[in-house]
Formats: C-alpha cells, structure tokens, sequence
C-alpha cells in the first residue's frame, strides 16, 4: 500500500475503542444528544457542471482579468498557467484569445479560491479539504453584472493568516532578487563572547531577515547579536538560547528559495480551509506541535503539545470534541502492542502487569491489551474525544519531559497536550456539574466517568510550517513530516524527487 | 361740667399734636423710586496668564502583555491566523 495508504498502522495508533472500553458512565456522566460531528468528509467526485454561458468579456474586463492572470504569482500560482501568451492589454481580443482568456480566468479562480489539489490527489491523512468549486456561475455573474474586479478579488482565503503568507511571499522573493543569503561554515558553536571570524557572516544573515540587526559590525559576538540569534531561533521554533551551534545553522543555511517554497505550499494548504471558522474552536497545527484554545474569536488557552512522529504522523482533520474522558484506560491498538509491547514482555516477562496492562482475551484472535487508568497510564488523566477515521485524539501523558522538546513529534498520532486539565475546565466551564471540586473529586481515583460537552467543540488539527507571526516575522518550521514537498509535487510545483 | 370741657380740651390738643406729627413725617411727599444700583465697575480684563507650555497629553501606554499572553498570542499564530481581513475597498469603476 502507498505510503498514505490507510494501512493497518496507521488506523487506530491510540485506538479508543470506545464502544469497548469498560467506561464506567457514573453518577457524572451525562446523556446528552450528540450533534453530529463536524468531519471533513473527501468530496465526491464533482458533477459534471451545468453549461454556462458566460459573457463576453468587454475590453475593460479584459484588462482587468489579464492583470490578475499575470498576477497569479503573488498567490504563489504560476501566471502561465492561465494568462493567454500573446495578449496584449489594449488590443482588441479575437473570438479564439477570448476563449482563452475566459478559461483561463475559470482556471485562476478554482485555483486561488481551492487550491490546486485534484480531489483524487489528496493522501488520505490530509483530510482538510475544500469542498468542489465550480468558478463559471459566479464568473458570468460577476461579468453580467459590471463587477469582476471585486469578484476576483473575493476568492483567495480571507483569513490573516494567509494574507501575511502572501505579504511574506512578496518578501522573499524581493530577497531572492537581491541575491539571498550566503551560507555559514560550520564551526564551533557562537556565543556571546565569542571572537570567530562567522560572526560577521551570521550578522548579515540575520539582517536579511530581522530589520533589527545591523548587516555590519564587529567580529566579536555581542548582545545586540545574542538577542537577535534567540528571535531567530523563536522564528524557526528552536531553543531560544543565544547560542548558535550546527543545528540553528541548519535553520539559517536554508536557501531562500526554499522558504518561498514553504510560503507556496502552506498558502496552498489555505485555501482548504473553510470559508469560516466556529468562534470557539481548539486549533493544532502538529507541525509546530501547538495547541490553541479560542473563544469568541479569541485565543484564550494555548500549550504545547506532542504530535505524530513521522511515519505516524497525526493526520489533518477537522471535527468536534464531544467529550472529556477523565482517567482513561488505553486500550493498546493491535499494531503498537505486536511492534513494542509484547517484546518488552518477551524480554522482560512481568513487564506488562508491572506498568498496569491486563490482557484480554479476544474469541478467535490474538488477544488485546488494555492499560488501566491511573497516573501510568499512557494517556494520563484527561482524554478529548471527538470522532475521526483515524481513532486519534487529544490526550493528557505521564511523560512531561517530551514538552521540553522543540522538535515534538514522538507520538503514535495522537496529540498530547501539554495542560489538559486547564483544556478540560475550559472546555467544561459552565458545566454545573464537572465544577473544579467535582473534577478534583474524581482524580482522587481511577474511576473512569466520561464528561460529555453541553455544546461541542470544533478542533482543526492542521499543519502548518511557515506563517506570519505575532512579531510581523515570517516564521518557519522544518516541515517534519516532509508534506511541503508531498504537496508540491502533487500540485505540480516540483518535479517528483525534487528536495524542497 | 368743668370735668368735660378739660377732656374735650385735651382731646383737641391730641388731635393737635398728631396732626402737627404727621406733617412733619411728610406722608404725602411721593415715595422716590428705588435707587437703581450704582453701575459696576468694570474690571479690566485679566491679564493673560503667561504661557505655560503644556506638554501633549502623553501616547496612550502600549498595552501591558504579560508573558503568557504574549505566548498564547505567539501559538496562536503558529496554529493558523484564522481572523478574517476585512473587506478590500469596493471598486470605483464597474469593471
């Protein structure tokens, strides 16, 4: 099976087996109607589009249409792929060239309003997927009616996000013009202190990026450079120590090129987004593995989190959060039991009543194991359901020292957070019954009671490597999961094999 | 009989006196219009304050963001900035 293929492995890594597992529905927990969960669902094939009769474009629209054809790039489209060659803006258009013209506006507007993907092209763990678009309705409309500039400006994502992609697309381009940045030796590490003749080097580096830095100065490595070494390291999401040792350089000696790459393919990714977002929402992105709680709009709770190590890599979703499990049992998928537990037990027999597994036994097949609740149990204290394909979810660890981390992606696919009880007092708040006292109450012990949510609670598990941040600054990761370039060359950017 | 004529004498003489009291209070002389109030005095106009340079009104105090609201901002961005931009400016010309 293909590498996304939805093979036995990656269905049910932290498999809830809900219907299983032995939750004891107490005097807490709540029978609530459950709405049905917001989950992207792969869009059909489209139907065939109803013919449309589009107008002709008038000389004004032509030249407008003809300027956002060749402006494509600013959206990280490639103008050649739908303005007509041998246009010139102020002639009058043949029958053939309007054609042209016309298809290619329809191509331009599926495109920067969708995305690129093909339906059929999208692996199945990337399953945030825009729904069918067909552009010509909407283009004869907007052309009937005198308004195409305001038409074709409606299409790309409205979200800011995006927007300070496109800003920083614009950017580096700019600084891909003026010739980049060279490369750093590596060397011993640079501190500050340090006398190294890099250090001249890696000033100017900075300074194409971070309009704080001086492109000039000495050779000796001093505060103002020490700071302005931890803002890059905030912008690539490493330690922001000061010291820049082989692997912040690994960050810095990436070519611009590349970062414009990065910018094109999360812009792509974008436009999968729905058009709107429920006000109160929990957004991930495993990439940066980060969790953020909004409410009203407002990101109110955010932390850390665990995400998918590449090759179980937490898949792209969107649904609800419909319940709050409070000391969850895990019952072990079948893959990770064979993979990593029964070996330790072979190895070191004892080892899995040691750490609270029990074995159950399974009428005609290999038996099942389910660690018990509790404060060993490899899902914590706090588990958030919400329905998905993939049986993944957002649960408390007992191994905190992963948060410390800065590249966490050590999973199985699921997502484990960093504050669970602050996520599960949030998402509970309002809830007479799961109060603070009741919720402390109940991890006295190992009782497992599920705490289902009076209203559900979106989540958007997304992946993002490159995005504007909080400081204006174009902030990138190092796409763990290698899906920039999965992407890229799915949407034809990149030539199979190329490195991004 | 000498009794009466000294009473009817004495009551003369009252009459008398009152008559000559009362002219001397000069009832009859026409009651004066109140004084109107002297006109005040205008005050020269104050003299201007020397100016005093006054410093603007300071720039409102950039709002203090604790750090954990200023991580919560910086995840925020990494998981998606999911506000919407406002709309573009309408066009002028139908196109």
């Amino acid at each position: 099976m293909g590498a996304y293929g939805l093979r036995g492995g990656r269905i049910g890594r932290c498999l809830a087996l809900a219907s299983l597992a032995p939750l004891a529905l107490g005097e807490f927990a709540l029978a609530q109607p459950q709405s049905p969960p917001v989950l992207a669902i792969p869009p059909a094939a489209a139907p065939a589009p109803a013919p449309v009769e589009i107008p002709a474009l008038t000389p004004e629209q032509a030249q407008v249409a003809l300027k956002a054809l060749r402006d494509a790039d600013l959206h990280g489209l490639q103008p050649k792929a739908y303005a007509p060659e041998g246009l010139a803006e102020a002639a009058a258009l043949t029958t053939a060239q309007q054609a042209a013209l016309t298809e290619g506006l329809i191509r331009y507007a599926h495109d920067v309003r969708v995305g690129r993907m093909e339906p059929d092209k999208f692996p199945s763990l990337w399953q945030v997927r825009p729904a069918a678009y067909d552009p010509r309705p909407e283009l004869a409309k907007a052309l009937a009616e005198g308004r195409l500039q305001a038409w074709l400006d409606s299409l790309p994502p409205r979200y800011s996000g995006y927007a300070a992609l496109k800003r920083g697309l614009v950017r580096y381009r700019e600084i891909a013009a003026e010739g980049g940045w060279n490369t750093i030796a590596e060397g011993p590490k640079m501190e500050l202190g340090a006398s190294d003749p890099r250090v001249a080097a890696l000033r100017a580096r900075l300074a194409v990026e971070d309009p704080q830095v001086a492109a000039t100065g000495g050779a000796v490595f001093d505060k103002p450079l020490q700071e302005a070494v931890i803002r890059a390291q905030r912008r690539y999401g490493l330690k922001p120590d000061g010291v820049v040792g082989n692997n912040t350089l690994a960050y810095l000696n990436q070519p611009v090129g590349q970062r414009i790459l990065q910018i094109i393919a999360n812009m792509e990714r974008w436009r999968w987004m729905p058009a709107t977002m429920p006000a109160t929402r929990v957004q991930v992105n495993a990439g940066a593995a980060i969790v953020t709680l909004f409410r009203d709009e407002k990101p109110v709770l955010s932390m850390k989190a665990v995400s998918g190590k590449p090759g179980d890599e937490t898949p792209m979703l969107v649904s609800s959060i419909h319940s709050v499990v409070i000391n969850p049992p895990w019952n072990v998928p079948s893959g990770i039991a064979q993979r990593e537990l029964w070996p330790k037990e072979r190895a070191n027999p004892g080892y899995l009543a040691r750490n609270g597994y029990r074995i159950i036994p399974v009428e005609g097949g290999q038996p099942r194991l389910q660690q018990a609740s509790g404060d060993q149990s490899a899902l914590g204290r706090f588990k958030f359901d919400f329905d998905n394909p993939f049986a993944v979810y957002l649960h408390d660890t007992p191994s905190k020292g992963g948060f410390d981390l800065y590249a966490r992606q050590a999973s199985h696919g699921c997502v484990r957070v960093e504050k669970p009880r602050a996520l599960a007092e949030a998402l509970l708040n309002g809830d007479t019954t799961w109060t603070t006292e009741a919720i402390d109450k109940q991890l006295e012990g190992d009782k497992t009671v599920r705490a289902r949510l009076s209203t559900q609670v979106s989540v958007y598990i997304l992946y993002w490597t490159a995005f504007g941040g909080a400081d204006g600054q174009m902030h990138f990761r190092s796409d763990p999961y290698n899906w920039d370039r999965e992407l890229l060359q799915r949407v034809g950017v990149l030539a199979s094999g190329t490195k991004v | 009989m000498l009794k009466k004529v000294l009473w009817i004498a004495a009551a003369c003489a009252a009459v008398l006196v009152a008559l000559a009291v009362s002219r001397s209070l000069d009832f009859d002389k026409p009651v004066e219009p109140a004084q109107e109030p002297a006109p005040a005095v205008e005050a020269p106009p104050p003299a201007p304050e020397p100016k005093v340079e006054v410093a603007p009104p300071p720039p409102p105090a950039p709002v203090q963001v604790t750090p954990e609201e200023q991580q919560i901002e910086d995840d925020a961005a990494a998981t998606g900035m999911t506000t919407i931009e406002p709309d573009p400016p309408a066009e002028a010309p139908p196109t």
